[in-house]
């Protein structure tokens, strides 16, 4: 008699699993970034030369600086330093930097369809000086910075602290991956 | 033992039945999900989608959709597990599993209960026909077959008039049945227009007699709301409109002190009487309404300048400012904010959409990195990032989702995100026509004019523009935008380029 009670009470479970299952499977799935390319330990070293784009002091044009820099062979480690190196500002006379000070850049994610994810540290957004030209400036010393060491790249899309941003500084929308060949 | 055996029994089958129940909702649920509602609002012509689920064979739709369609502010109480909407002036509030509302504190009953699902709160379609029709003023229609909802947006009612004689002037009372919002101006001594967006006559409503400073009122009753027409006497030199409650009404009381200065013209406050030989008439072309939009605000500072300047102060005077000269050229101005309160950028085209602006102008400063940089610029809105649609729900209802800031949608319709996309010529023109005006007017570098993929125009249903008149980093600029004489001639400028435009589009036939 009692037999026949845990056998109910079995069943009862065996359907709550298959609910559970049911309920996990139906679900969509969490938006994540992509996991191909994450970041890898430095593979090896070499010497390279790499393009980064500042801003020309006056704010009317960019300008693009050739650095030997010593960079990891995965792609995007390689990305990362060269972004961290454009974060450093310009050693060119008559440049500025572009990305405000103390920006850490903390990961680079490339994905197989010609996009990258990068993820910045929250002083991109509380250090920025604002104004239209000063945050589309950012934009673009990124993008093409991006597109010139790395011809593939199509869009960049910007990220804080691993979240969507809706503008760096109120201005240009960032909710969308920027196109490179609008902002190169 | 028999009947203990047969009570195990029942609670097992009542428990597997209610199992089986939960299973068919969970999966119901889920998969009826992304469903989507193009949400429409009459007379702004907005646009936007709404997610739908059925439950049990009832309509229930996405709490958060509604209230952004309702422009509804959310507060959510985890304690007590109720959302308050703020729906206007009311207030409506609803819980999970919950078959009672309540608006303004008074308890409505819904035949289905709030369903939480996943975290979202999901609302029965009786909702929407009852409690927050009643909040909006407004007629909701759903139709299932089109996918389609659509909001009869009814704006405030016109009940009654009145003239009070105060000692300090006249007063025109105009009694309405809720709050409203107004535009008031003064091209030439003698007559103050007013304008409700939305807002219809009752068919009650009786002449007023002349009387003091009033010589008459005439009201006129078009799609777009109501206008006012009040004609007063040569003596009258001031005047000031403000909206008041208990009653809700709105009060111009005239006077013939002559006061100082001309205050700002914003939504309320009182301004001066403005002399002007032109002949005021009705204009030939619709654009009559501006919408200014002070960049930033709250804690939302923009840029310190050197001088410890806010960006979002010299915003908010440069329009204030430019809302004065726009009234002058026959202009009703309307601002996204007229104190220091924070305000989203997507509710700032959105404010502009709902008042049925014809015009909107985006105010802020440019800031670099160094002081090196300066000048002034005018933009307006070129989409550059990448937009595409996100397709969903084909299965259930053949509609497409389209993300938040995409492109035209599948069926012509647009949504709310690029709403821009479909006045950017016109949005060109216009940048063009302020630009001009300034170069003329502004002895700073001219920095140009051109396209941004601009966040705050994004939205906006009408042409739009975005100003920058001098660099808030640049020391030099920085005291310009402290300087009156600075921000007049700005001011002046920016709506001698709006009335440019106007004249452009008159002549073109628009």
């Amino acid at each position: 008699l009692s037999l026949r009670g845990a056998k109910l009470i079995a069943v009862c479970v065996g359907i709550a699993a298959v609910a559970v299952i049911i309920a996990l499977v139906v679900r969509e799935p969490a938006r994540e970034l992509p996991e191909e390319g994450v970041v890898v330990e430095e593979l090896g070293e070499g010497v390279q030369s790499v393009l980064l784009t500042f801003a020309s002091s006056g704010a009317t044009r960019t300008i693009d600086e050739r650095r030997e820099i010593v960079v990891p062979e995965d792609r995007a480690s390689r990305a990362r330093k060269i972004l961290e190196e454009l974060a450093e500002g310009p050693e060119t006379a008559g440049a500025v930097r572009t990305i405000p000070v103390g920006t850490k850049i903390s990961s680079v994610i490339f994905d197989d369809t010609g996009g990258v994810f990068v993820d910045f540290s929250p002083e991109l957004v509380e250090n920025h000086p604002g104004g239209s030209t000063g945050e589309l400036f950012t934009i673009r010393s990124i993008v093409r910075t991006l597109s010139l060491n790395f011809p593939d790249v199509e869009r960049v899309r910007v990220l804080v602290d691993g979240e969507e941003i809706e503008t760096i500084a109120g201005h240009i929308d960032a909710s969308v991956p920027f196109l490179v060949e609008n902002y190169r | 033992m028999r009947p203990v055996v047969s009570e195990t029994c029942r609670t097992c089958r009542v428990l597997v039945a209610l199992l089986l129940v939960l299973c068919c909702q969970v999966a119901c649920a889920l998969s009826a999900r992304g469903e989507t509602y193009q949400v429409q609002l009459v007379p702004a012509g907005r646009r936007e989608t709404i997610e739908v689920t059925r439950i049990e064979g009832t309509a229930y739709f996405l709490l958060s959709d509604v209230a952004r369609a309702a422009v509804a502010s959310r507060h959510w109480n985890p304690v007590t597990g109720k959302m308050t909407l703020a729906v206007g002036s009311h207030t409506l509030a609803v819980s999970a599993d919950n078959q009672f509302v309540s608006l303004d504190g008074s308890v409505r009953n819904l035949r289905h209960p709030v369903l939480l699902v996943e975290g979202d709160l999901w609302v029965p379609e009786q909702l929407l026909h009852g409690p927050l029709s009643e909040a909006l003023n407004s007629d909701i229609s759903i139709d299932h077959a089109l996918f389609e909802l659509v909001i009869y947006k009814l704006g405030a009612r016109v009940l009654d008039m009145s003239i009070e004689q105060r000692p300090e002037g006249s007063a025109l009372q105009i009694a309405l049945n809720d709050r409203a919002p107004f535009a008031v101006r003064s091209r030439n001594r003698g007559r103050i227009d007013l304008f409700l967006p939305a807002a219809t006559l009752a068919d009650s409503l009786s002449a007023v007699e002349s009387d003091g400073l009033i010589h008459s009122v005439d009201t006129a009753q078009s799609e777009d709301g109501v206008r006012v027409t009040v004609r007063v006497a040569p003596s009258a030199t001031s005047y000031e409109a403000e909206m008041r409650s208990d009653p809700f009404r709105l009060e111009v009381v005239v006077s013939s002190e002559r006061e100082e200065s001309i205050p700002p013209p914003l939504l309320r406050g009182s301004r001066q009487l403005v002399g002007d030989s032109d002949p005021f008439g009705a204009l030939e072309t619709g654009i009559e309404t501006v919408m200014i939009d002070p960049g930033h605000g709250g804690t939302q500072t923009g840029r310190i300048g050197p001088s410890g300047l806010a960006e979002k102060d010299a915003t908010l005077a440069l329009a204030e400012m430019t809302a004065e000269y726009l009234q002058r050229e026959g202009f009703y101005v309307f601002m996204t904010r007229s104190s220091d309160s924070e305000v989203p950028l997507k509710r700032r085209s959105e404010i502009a959409n709902l008042s049925g602006a014809d015009i909107f102008v985006s105010i802020h400063c440019g800031s670099w990195y160094s002081g090196a940089a300066g000048g002034f610029r005018v933009s307006y809105y070129e989409p550059a990032g990448e937009r595409r649609y996100q397709t969903g729900g084909s299965e259930s209802g053949g509609l497409v989702r389209v993300s938040a800031g995409a492109g035209p949608g599948p069926a012509g319709s647009l949504v709310w995100g690029s709403s821009q996309e479909a006045v950017l010529e016109e949005s060109g023109s216009l940048a063009r026509a302020i630009h001009a005006s300034l170069a003329r007017s502004v002895d700073i570098r001219d920095r140009g004019v051109g396209g941004l993929d601009l966040a705050v125009l994004a939205g906006c249903t009408m042409p739009a523009a975005l100003i920058e008149p001098a660099y808030i980093s640049n020391p030099y600029e920085a005291a310009m935008l402290e300087d009156d004489a600075f921000l007049r001639r700005a001011a002046s400028a920016i709506a001698t380029g709006i009335a440019d435009h106007r004249k452009a589009m008159r002549r073109r036939g628009n």
